[in-house]
């Protein structure tokens, strides 16, 4: 050892640094081992972030293209760090102004967050250039495009077609045909850093099978105007609660249109009650009334049990069962009438003969085959299959009810169906939305000689029946007139408790329509002949001339639309 | 000749080649993002390191061929006491770089005077502590002229501003004094001293008494001063056991101010781990068994007191260093020995190490 060199204290320099390297390897522990998974944690969530932009959604067009919904650029706010904002308190009060959105609950989030966070998502369009001026205004408030919807034509069909929220189709075929839709969403990682914070798109999974961009409805955007048209109206002449009109091709089962009232604004759907984002066409379930007639007629000349020139005692027009007596609405002009005439002036007594005489299994049978009690083959979210019960849950007034339409309940779109058939000549119809969709393999399920009458007596409905107001000039037409008292209800605000319809069927002699209007408590008059037969007129004389058009859009208007559907 | 080359301690040599290979490794890993938005070439600090590097390994292998015993001649001594003096007041004199004057720019390179003083400190201690043990003279002959010079260097080095090196020169100068004999109630007094006027000095300027805040309470501002802090944690812990791997770090991604030369060791937390900390830390502790040896081993005390001062200037600013990534100490700016980026640092370390070398050679 060199002299002047303490050697003790050359030891306590090792001892010194001994213990500050022990200090450490704890830390160390401490901190990689103990709380490896916080730290871990923390780094993951300040150094990235997943942020999900919507991708458009398919447009929804109707048959010859136009677009019922369209998918636009919306402008959407964020920051990427709100603690750096300079004028959050100036920004929070333009986004509010801007987006409707409560400039308080925005200087929350702004003061809560210190990640990436939204200001306001999917602006209208319109407020481009004004989102944009905001983006120049404040320091640390950024734009970005997103998908949104637009629905063009605003209340046009919009029970049927719905809305969209945030997470995609809320209601109507928007929900019904989300996955198809739906455009996914395309994924950002936010990278930040002490400097700058960037957006970083993810990998994008390429697509196994590629969205459509378009898909078009069988629904015509123009038929479906005027069926609205005429429909808003009448419930509105009427004060009426609600009201559906459809219109159906019986070829091929088209809807064409379907509209119902109320409804609502499918691009502020916020505005107005769910009661009226309802599509009652296939939802909701009414009494059918004496429409239900033609099913009993049906079964009558189809069972081949009686003949349209049979007679039918219907007396003074009362007919008492057990405790009950049925009445007509208008007493019987002779005491015996034909088949066609039971049809024609709608008698209660004549057609609760006529289904006792069938009996209950031949009834229900064909109740059955002619789809009520079932859902429709369209099977959208939210359908009603109606009420039938079966037979033997049936008292003794239930067959001679059933066969005026009574005791039973089915949606607007099954009575239609069953109309449908006659008008097709006995062929079950499958309704379809999708006029691409393969039509199924035609099944016979009424003769065609059962049809030929039933079209027959319909057109007397409308040439000297109850449905003189359905005729459409240089059109014969044929239909029946209901008018369902809603047993057991009572109706509010002046109403009365029953639904006037008109179904029918235009042309007769070679069916282009089957369309329906139903009109629910109406005020004051309550008759189907009088409600809805004008109405079901107007409709099908506007249908049957949109109908002469090509089905197909132009060239010119295949360029105005933006490109092929 | 080729005999004495050969005959220093290949073990202290292979562990600071050891070093600084893996500190290049770390840097091109830990400051490729930096030297992309900086530089536009992510490869930037890595070559200029490696110039630094391998000029530095030439000033190693010079140094450790000059007998140490001319350093103890009073010309040299002399000479670099006020070369140090000169470069420290150029830098004074040359424009701010980020705020400070601790550089001084030579066409394209930058020279870093503060560093440079580490070594004149050692060899200046060495000196004068020898002198007094061989001329048998009083300990304030020694000390009055160290505190003097050291004193002096200091102030010009703290007006840079740079406390992190002051509290190394002192630590040098202490760790020199303890082991040359320097009674107790002397030593204690001036660690006493030291204390005082470090703890004085944290808290006069505005940006040292923050960092002293946020040390002692590093979650409470988490945004600004405590920053650094929280994410020298956040690098280290998120580390785990074995790492995310080189070019695994996202800490990097400029969320640790200067990844690559002041948080070096945390950076290397967060891409090997534990794993790699220990070894790094193992690395320095071997140093400094190697280079305690070469005290204990050198033929004359102003040998062992050279070695010593390399010895405990290299290991304890690696340990201050280590705890300030760890916040067991409060944010210093100071590189990790042979592996920080930064030239100047590099070349001076290195040419003690040599120096340590050449006086491991008398064994």
């Amino acid at each position: 050892m060199t002299q002047g060199l303490v050697p003790s204290r050359l030891r306590l320099f090792g001892v010194f640094v001994a213990v500050l390297a022990v200090l450490v390897v704890g830390r160390l522990a401490y901190l990689q081992i103990l709380r490896g998974g916080y730290y871990a944690a923390l780094a993951q969530n300040q150094a990235q972030e997943r942020i999900d932009v919507d991708l458009p959604r398919a447009s929804l067009l109707d048959r010859r293209g136009f677009p019922l919904a369209a998918s636009t650029q919306c402008p959407s706010l964020y920051t990427f760090d709100p603690q750096k904002l300079t004028d959050p308190v100036g920004l929070a009060r333009a986004v509010a102004a801007l987006s409707g959105r409560d400039a308080d609950d925005i200087l929350r989030d702004l003061r809560a967050r210190r990640k990436f966070t939204w200001l306001a998502r999917k602006l209208p369009f319109q407020d481009y250039d004004e989102a944009k001026a905001i983006c120049g205004r404040f320091k640390g408030c950024d734009l970005m495009e997103e998908a949104g919807r637009y629905y063009p034509n605003s209340t046009l069909a919009a029970n049927l077609i719905g809305c969209v929220g945030t997470d995609g189709g809320l209601t109507g075929l928007e929900h019904h045909w989300n996955d198809n839709l739906q455009g996914g969403t395309r994924s950002y990682l936010v990278m930040r850093d002490a400097v700058a914070t960037r957006l970083i798109p993810m990998e994008m999974v390429p697509d196994v099978d590629p969205k459509p961009v378009a898909v078009r409805t069988t629904i015509d955007q123009a038929i479906q105007f005027e069926a609205e048209r005429v429909l808003n109206e009448t419930v509105a002449g009427l004060n009426a609660k609600d009201g559906v009109a459809i219109v159906l091709d019986p070829r091929k089962g088209d809807i064409l249109a379907m509209a119902v009232a109320p409804t609502f604004n499918p691009n502020e759907p916020g505005k107005s009650t769910i009661n009226s984002w309802r599509n009652r066409a296939v939802t909701d379930s009414y009494e059918p009334g004496s429409t239900f007639k033609l099913i009993t007629l049906a079964a009558a000349l189809d069972s081949g049990r009686f003949r349209p020139t049979d007679t039918i005692p219907v007396g003074n027009g009362t007919l008492t069962v057990g405790p009950k007596t049925i009445h007509d609405d208008e007493p019987p002009i002779k005491a015996i009438y034909t088949l066609e005439e039971v049809f024609a002036h709608s008698s209660n007594v004549g057609a609760a003969r006529i289904g006792m005489a069938l009996g209950e299994d031949t009834m229900y049978h064909y109740m059955r085959l002619l789809g009520f009690g079932q859902p429709t083959a369209l099977h959208l979210t939210g359908e009603s299959a109606g009420r039938l019960r079966p037979p033997k849950e049936w008292s003794m007034l239930s067959l001679p009810s059933l066969s005026f339409g009574q005791e039973l309940r089915c949606t607007p779109l099954q009575l239609t169906l069953a109309y449908a058939a006659v008008a097709s000549g006995g062929y079950r119809v499958v309704p379809r939305l999708l006029p691409d969709e393969a039509v199924a393999p035609p099944e016979r399920i009424l003769k065609a000689s059962t049809c030929e009458a039933l079209k027959d007596m319909m057109g007397r409905v409308v040439t000297e029946g109850t449905g003189k107001a359905a005729a459409v000039p240089g059109v014969v037409v044929g239909g029946k007139t209901g008018t369902a008292q809603k047993i057991g209800q009572k109706a509010e605000g002046g109403r009365r408790p029953f639904i006037a319809y008109f179904v029918g069927v235009a042309p007769l002699e070679d069916p282009r329509i089957v369309c329906l209007v139903m009109v629910d408590e109406p005020v004051g008059k309550i008759y189907g002949g009088a409600i809805s037969a004008p109405a079901f007129s107007k409709i099908v004389a506007f249908s049957l001339k949109r109908l002469s058009y090509p089905d197909r859009p132009s060239d010119s208007d295949m360029a105005l639309m933006g490109g092929p559907p | 000749m080729s005999s004495r080359y050969l005959s220093f301690d290949r073990k202290l040599f292979t562990v600071t080649l050891g070093l600084l290979a893996f500190g290049l490794v770390m840097i091109y890993s830990s400051s490729a993002v930096l030297a992309l938005t900086r530089k536009g070439d992510p490869g930037y600090f890595f070559k200029h390191q490696l110039v630094w590097a391998i000029i530095g390994v030439g000033a190693l292998f010079f140094t450790q061929r000059i007998p140490y015993t001319r350093w103890a001649q009073r010309k040299w001594v002399l000479g670099l006491m006020s070369l140090e003096v000169a470069l420290l007041l150029l830098a004074l004199a040359s424009p701010s770089i980020n705020g400070s004057h601790r550089w001084i720019k030579l066409g394209p390179m930058t020279l870093q005077p503060s560093e440079t003083a580490k070594l004149v400190v050692v060899i200046l201690g060495a000196f004068l502590l020898n002198k007094r043990v061989e001329e048998k003279r009083e300990w304030t002959k020694a000390l009055v002229p160290l505190g003097a010079y050291v004193g002096f260097v200091a102030v010009l080095i703290l007006v840079q501003p740079d406390l992190g090196t002051v509290v190394i020169l002192g630590a040098i100068m202490v760790s020199l004094l303890l082991v040359a004999g320097l009674p107790w109630k002397w030593l204690g007094g001036m660690i006493l001293i030291g204390a005082v006027a470090v703890s004085v000095l944290a808290v006069s300027s505005p940006y040292r008494r923050q960092r002293l805040m946020t040390f002692m309470n590093p979650e409470s501002d988490v945004r600004h001063e405590g920053f650094q802090a929280q994410q020298s944690l956040i690098a280290v812990g998120s580390g785990g056991l074995v790492g995310k791997w080189m070019g695994g770090s996202s800490q990097k991604l400029l969320f640790l101010p200067e990844p690559h030369t002041d948080f070096i060791y945390a950076m290397i937390g967060e891409e090997l781990g534990l794993v790699g900390n220990l070894l790094v830390l193992g690395c320095f502790l071997f140093f400094g068994y190697l280079g305690l040896k070469a005290v204990r081993g050198a033929p004359d005390l102003f040998g062992a007191l050279l070695a010593m001062g390399i010895v405990s200037w290299v290991v304890l600013q690696a340990l201050v260093h280590i705890m300030v990534t760890l916040t067991l100490l409060p944010t210093k700016g100071l590189p990790l020995p042979l592996l920080s980026y930064g030239g100047s640092n590099l070349v001076v370390t290195l040419a003690g190490i040599g120096i340590l070398l050449n006086v491991s050679e008398h064994e």
